[in-house]
């Protein structure tokens, strides 16, 4: 299974605009996106994580076994860690992370209706 | 596809939007819209690029086909982006199609409930709870949980078995272990549906300030950062000017404590300073430091840190503090926002010629207000006085005769139109309603909401009205307002707060909202007094749930319930009770004009009347004062209406021997109800249903365990059980020692052991203040228990009730006043007693009594030690109820004298109670002791005094006392309070007046007097807000708006001789006496009522008049032609 991280308080939550995942900003400033960091590069760098990450999102979920869900395969979550997701964000990524996941073919699929 | 094309292709694209959406911004700045718009385009693009590779994967490609659908879906996507995307049973929409994975029956999606508003925090605490628990070895084998937004109160936790998932939500607090159900298939998707999301705040934006200083203010988006939640805003600047011209040093220590508490204005208080334009010439004539900076959107100023363009405050907060939704600017606010433009930019012309200068903020406000207007709808109602604006007979006026679906039907006000149309339809569209000076209108929308007023002033587009409740002219939309001759009684709530709301107005003083002025509460306090009080005032609403007291005859008062006042000034009214505070009762009558109806009586002057099933005694139960317990329980329990409860009543048939025990008083005799007493409401073998006295509860109990009191052993044997009756026991106390001291004086004192620990509850802390004075009490005698030992059983002490001479009223109303529950009173806390302590000294200081009380029914029974030395509370307790003695003649004064030791425990309350020797008879009043204490009415002596004069006047007026329940109208219908009159027979006949009130012997009390016109002179004469101005603009009518000239007619009498000194005669006659006081000068908008006719007593609204005849619209929403002579004026207020 996959590894798994869980936001440590109810309040202050941004989701990752990239993959959806749900953390405190404090968290993504200490250890950026376990699934995305290869992308968007959060960690330590805190306007970095308030551009790539958004706290509007509608929708939560708790993904505990992405690769056999049902819910993680539609929502395109499959291999992903295990955590709390946001079914869809909205927030406006850096052109220059957006111009690398295009390059990349990474789909950031939370965000289909900014 | 190469960064580079990225960026080309996303200019072209926002290139493209750009001049449909926004023409006029600049290139190089990117702003939001566009990134959205490029980001989106991307997205499109890599989405396409994946899936034409996993098609590639299945099929070559046939590229016509390809192309097609290519089309098909960008199409879909565009709809999709535009945000119009209906869902239509895929969850995310288009693309999605081509991966979609199968929902498994292996693994179903389960639904389980959870705290409601908590769904999100109840998944991430769950997420938690995997996570921990995969750390121990034992993984939960959910594999995904949903939290939808839609589902309130739900989550979907998808897993293979129903096992995992109880298994995952076991001992977690924010679920309810319901069993989980499963989603049927076809609804999967349907969970993973997200709303529309809000609309993100944009540049223009209106919004409000949710806190701190500018909180409620108006304030316009200039930039917003929702991803940082972050929103600049502009706002009319609340600038401190006063502290400029305080020291260095002050400002200095004041900015330190605002910094250490965050955002400056958002930790002051609301409006704490008035709006005003930032002007720089003026803060630096009063010394202010300002600076001057440029940048790249103009030049602005910075005072106190903060930044000032065009004279607005531009300030930087968080999202969370606006409010979005919902934001309707009033035309004033929005008028300001255009005004302070204008003239910012006249004072500061600079600020206006840069091409970023916020006068596209401008346009947004101006732009918005038609839209305002536009989006509210106009509500005609029949009555209305409408013109034609859309339409070719645009600027026909007419009046509203009814309101189809989408059809406005008017009465033309055209002679000759009339003649051939008798009535027109328009839509609403083309009508706008239209008022003539001097009418008289409320507002029925807006901020203005339930403010009245006559109307000064008609433009175009704008009412100028004159309110009632300001005195000032407030303009109004036209649609806001309507006709009415219903004085404003103000808002019904405004923020927190609304009409008859029960507010602490101060430490000490709670009262009732009788009254809401824009920012002032008319506040009636416990004592009757009337209060102006701003909304800031008001440390808050407090709650009467539950809060009791006990009427004249001791039957409980709870709020809602009906009573009958049976002395005092308000003596015969009937009104419901609204509020309790302690034993104060603010009632509502809809007779009463004053004070929207409220006013203020004591507990004790009150009789309930069709009490609710709450209350222990009958309304017509015999008031002979003190029936003893055991007597008055069975008496009030058992008449049949007491069984509340579906069917229970119908088993009572049952056999003899059975139902002989049937609605019996029992004592129990074992269990864990032992002790108490309740009435058998059925039998049924050996076990009998039991309805407990104390609590409203009813249990089922062994018949052996039932003792059955007959009335005999009530009287000679019941005791006095704390439990049974919280309050009876308090209640009863008091009289006691004061009662049958001066026979038994020894005998009496182990009565109370069993008392005791009640009555201290009964007058926690400040009570004792607000004791009224008893009128026959006896003195006290501090001293008489203390000496003598406890050797009495409890058992003796009804014994001892009976035998003890039936009280005089009055006494058994002082007894009434400890019995006042009082929720708030600190709890007894046996701690506080020293288990160890020596045995009190002969007596006890007053102070003892104050003891915080104990909680009734749970209280313990004493314990030997603690039993002792709460005996002698009871002689202090004496002592403390005497705040206020009479002159009755005391023949136990004697041990008071000595001064009683401190107590050894040391109370909390005693400091307020020095040691001093007990209050002996005629002594005055303890210090602290309000003045009132001594009048039969703890009222203010002020509205006392008012009060009595009041009801000499009443008196004088009804020669006989007032038959009392009964309040059919056997005499004319049309007889009604604020009618207008003419005596007709008697020694006033020929005079006019108005009805004020209508008893039930078909005699009502008339306020002698005569309307006049009032000249403009007469105004002059008398102060502009003196009594009588404000008595001229509340009920008379104002004709022209220019002060010099301003003639108010029709004068109710009331208003009239208080304005002149003399005083409201009132007169009490027979209702067949009157007639109808003849109508001199009619006006659209007064009320009348029919006299005659099969509407007699109806009342209408005069719409117009025509010779002899009017047009009045009645209640029911008829209109009709009546003759001038069959209808009476319907005075206002």
């Amino acid at each position: 299974m996959q590894p798994g991280v869980c936001p440590n308080s109810f309040k202050q939550l941004r989701a990752c605009l990239v993959c959806g995942l749900i953390k405190t900003t404090q968290q993504f400033v200490e250890n950026g996106c376990e699934n995305c960091e290869k992308y968007v590069h959060l960690s330590g760098d805190r306007e970095r994580v308030l551009d790539c990450t958004t706290p509007r999102y509608q929708g939560v979920i708790l993904l505990n076994d992405s690769n056999h869900s049902w819910v993680g395969k539609y929502l395109f979550l499959e291999g992903k860690y295990r955590g709390v997701y946001a079914i869809k964000a909205s927030g406006i990524l850096p052109p220059e992370v957006l111009g690398d996941l295009e390059a990349r073919g990474v789909t950031p699929h939370c965000l289909n209706a900014s | 596809m190469s960064a580079e094309d990225f960026f080309d292709t996303a200019e072209e694209a926002s290139d493209a939007e750009e001049e449909e959406e926004t023409p006029s911004k600049g290139e190089e700045v990117a702003t939001q819209d566009e990134l959205a718009v490029a980001q989106r385009e991307a997205i499109a693009r890599i989405d396409r690029r994946n899936r034409e590779r996993s098609l590639n994967q299945f099929e070559t490609l046939d590229p016509v086909k390809a192309a097609e659908e290519d089309e098909k879906r960008a199409a879909e996507w565009t709809q999709r982006l535009k945000g119009t995307y209906a869902a239509d049973g895929e969850a995310a929409g288009g693309l999605r199609l081509v991966r979609q994975p199968n929902p498994s029956v292996d693994s179903p999606l389960w639904m389980v409930k959870c705290k409601r508003g908590h769904e999100e925090e109840a998944l991430i605490c769950l997420m938690q709870k995997a996570l921990n628990l995969e750390a121990r070895g034992e993984p939960l084998l959910i594999k995904s949980a949903v939290c939808s937004e839609g589902a309130r109160g739900f989550l979907y936790i998808e897993a293979p078995k129903v096992d995992f998932v109880k298994k995952a939500i076991y001992g977690m607090e924010l679920f309810f272990h319901s069993k989980p159900s499963v989603v049927p298939i076809g609804e999967w998707t349907a969970v993973l549906r997200t709303g529309r999301e809000e609309t993100p705040l944009k540049r223009g934006d209106w919004v409000r300030m949710r806190r701190g200083l500018y909180k409620g203010d108006l304030a316009q988006v200039v930039d917003a950062d929702e991803q940082r939640g972050q929103v600049t805003l502009r706002l009319v600047p609340r600038l401190n000017l006063a502290s400029l011209t305080a020291s260095p040093e002050e400002r200095e220590r004041e900015k330190e404590e605002e910094k250490a508490k965050g955002f400056r204005a958002l930790s002051l208080k609301p409006h704490a300073f008035p709006q005003a334009m930032f002007k720089p010439t003026q803060i630096k004539e009063l010394g202010g430091n300002v600076e001057v900076h440029r940048d790249a959107y103009g030049e602005y100023y910075l005072f106190d840190d903060h930044e000032f363009r065009s004279g607005f405050l531009h300030t930087v907060t968080k999202i969370a503090n606006v409010q979005r939704n919902d934001v309707r600017p009033s035309v004033e606010e929005a008028r300001q926002f255009q005004v302070l433009v204008a003239e910012s930019a006249v004072a500061e012309p600079k600020a206006q010629d840069d091409q970023m200068a916020p006068d596209d903020l401008a346009k947004a406000a101006l732009s918005s207000l038609p839209k305002a207007a536009q989006q509210k709808m106009q509500i005609f109602e029949v009555g209305d006085k409408v013109l034609v604006v859309n339409s070719d007979l645009a600027g026909l006026r007419g009046g509203v005769l009814r309101v189809e679906s989408n059809k406005v039907i008017i009465k033309p006000f055209h002679k000759e139109l009339l003649a051939q149309f008798s009535s027109l339809a328009f839509e609403p569209m083309q009508l706008q309603k239209t008022f003539d000076v001097g009418d008289h209108v409320k507002v029925i929308s807006g901020v203005h909401k339930g403010d009245s007023g006559a109307v000064i002033e008609v433009e175009d587009n704008t009412v100028v009205m004159f309110s009632e409740l300001t005195n000032e002219n407030v303009d109004l939309r036209p649609q806001d307002v309507q006709i009415s001759s219903e004085t404003g009684t103000g808002m019904d709530s405004r923020g927190q707060f609304s009409l008859h709301d029960l507010v602490q107005i101060d430490a000490r003083n709670v009262g009732c909202i009788v009254k809401i002025e824009r920012d002032i509460f008319q506040v009636i306090d416990q004592t009757g007094t009337l209060h102006r009080v701003r909304a800031q005032e008001i440390s808050g609403k407090r709650s009467n749930r539950g809060v009791r007291t006990m009427d004249a005859n001791r039957a409980t008062i709870s709020v809602g319930d009906v009573v009958r006042v049976i002395e005092g000034p308000f003596k015969d009214r009937r009104a419901t009770v609204k509020h309790i505070h302690r034993f104060y009762l603010f009632c509502h009558s809809r007779e009463l004009m004053e004070h929207s109806g409220i006013f203020v009586v004591h507990a004790r002057s009150c009789q309930a009347q069709g009490s609710t099933p709450s209350s222990s005694a009958l309304p017509g139960a015999p008031s002979v004062a003190w029936p003893t317990q055991g007597d008055q329980k069975p008496g009030a329990m058992a008449p049949p209406p007491r069984s509340f409860g579906r069917g229970r009543g119908g088993r009572n048939n049952m056999d003899p021997e059975q139902s002989g025990l049937v609605q019996k008083t029992v004592r129990i005799t074992g269990g864990p109800n032992k002790g108490l007493m309740g009435i058998v409401k059925s039998v049924s073998g050996t076990m009998a249903r039991v309805e407990l006295h104390t609590k409203c509860k009813t249990v089922n109990l062994e018949r052996a365990l039932l003792f059955v009191i007959t009335k005999e052993d009530t009287e000679t044997t019941a005791r006095p059980l704390y439990p049974q009756t919280p309050t009876h026991p308090g209640m009863e106390t008091p009289v006691h020692p004061g009662m049958n001291t001066p026979v038994h004086p020894g005998m009496m004192t182990p009565v109370h052991p069993g008392m005791t620990p009640i009555h201290p509850g009964m007058t926690p802390g400040p009570a004792p203040f607000e004791m009224p004075a008893p009128i026959t009490r006896p003195p006290p005698t501090p001293a008489a228990p203390a000496p003598t030992p406890f050797v009495k059983k409890e058992e003796d002490v009804p014994r001892q009730w009976t035998a003890a001479p039936p009280q005089p009223r009055a006494a058994s109303r002082t007894c009434l006043i400890p019995d006042t529950p009082c929720p708030r009173a600190p709890r007894a806390t046996p701690r506080k007693l020293p288990p160890s302590s020596p045995l009190p000294p002969p007596s006890r200081p007053p102070a003892v009594s104050l003891n915080p009380p104990p909680t009734p029914g749970s209280y313990p029974m004493p314990s030997p030690a603690g039993a002792r030395l709460q005996y002698p509370e009871m002689g202090a307790y004496t002592p403390a109820m005497q705040l206020a003695p009479t002159s009755a003649p005391t023949p136990y004064v004697g041990p008071s004298s000595v001064p009683p030791p401190p107590t050894p425990g040391g109370y909390q309350f005693s400091q307020r109670y020095p040691y001093a020797a007990p209050p002996t008879p005629g002594a005055p009043p303890t210090p602290g002791t309000p003045a009132m204490g001594g009048y039969p009415y703890p009222l203010g002596q002020q509205l006392q005094a008012q009060l009595q004069q009041q009801a000499q006047l009443q008196q004088q007026a009804m020669s006989q006392p007032v038959p009392v329940p009964p309040l059919v109208a056997s005499v004319e219908t049309w007889v009604q309070p604020r009618v207008e009159v003419e005596v007709s027979a008697g020694s006033h006949a020929g005079q006019t007046g108005v009805v004020r009130e209508l008893f039930g012997d078909g005699k009502c009390q008339v306020q002698l007097g005569h309307t006049e016109e009032v000249r403009p002179a007469a105004l002059h004469t008398c102060p502009p807000h003196g009594p009588l101005a404000s008595a001229l603009f509340f009920a008379g009518r104002i004709l022209q708006p220019n002060p010099t000239a301003l003639a108010a007619h029709r004068m109710p009498s009331l208003h009239f001789a208080w304005g002149l000194g003399s005083g409201p005669q009132l007169i009490s006659v027979d209702a067949h006496a009157l007639t109808p006081a003849p109508i001199r000068d009619v006006h659209p908008g007064d009320r009348v009522v029919l006299v005659r006719g099969a509407d007699v007593g109806q009342i209408g609204t005069i719409m117009g008049s025509d010779g002899g005849q009017v047009i009045v619209r009645k209640e029911s929403g008829d209109v009709a032609m009546v003759d001038l002579a069959t209808a009476a004026r319907v005075v206002n207020a």
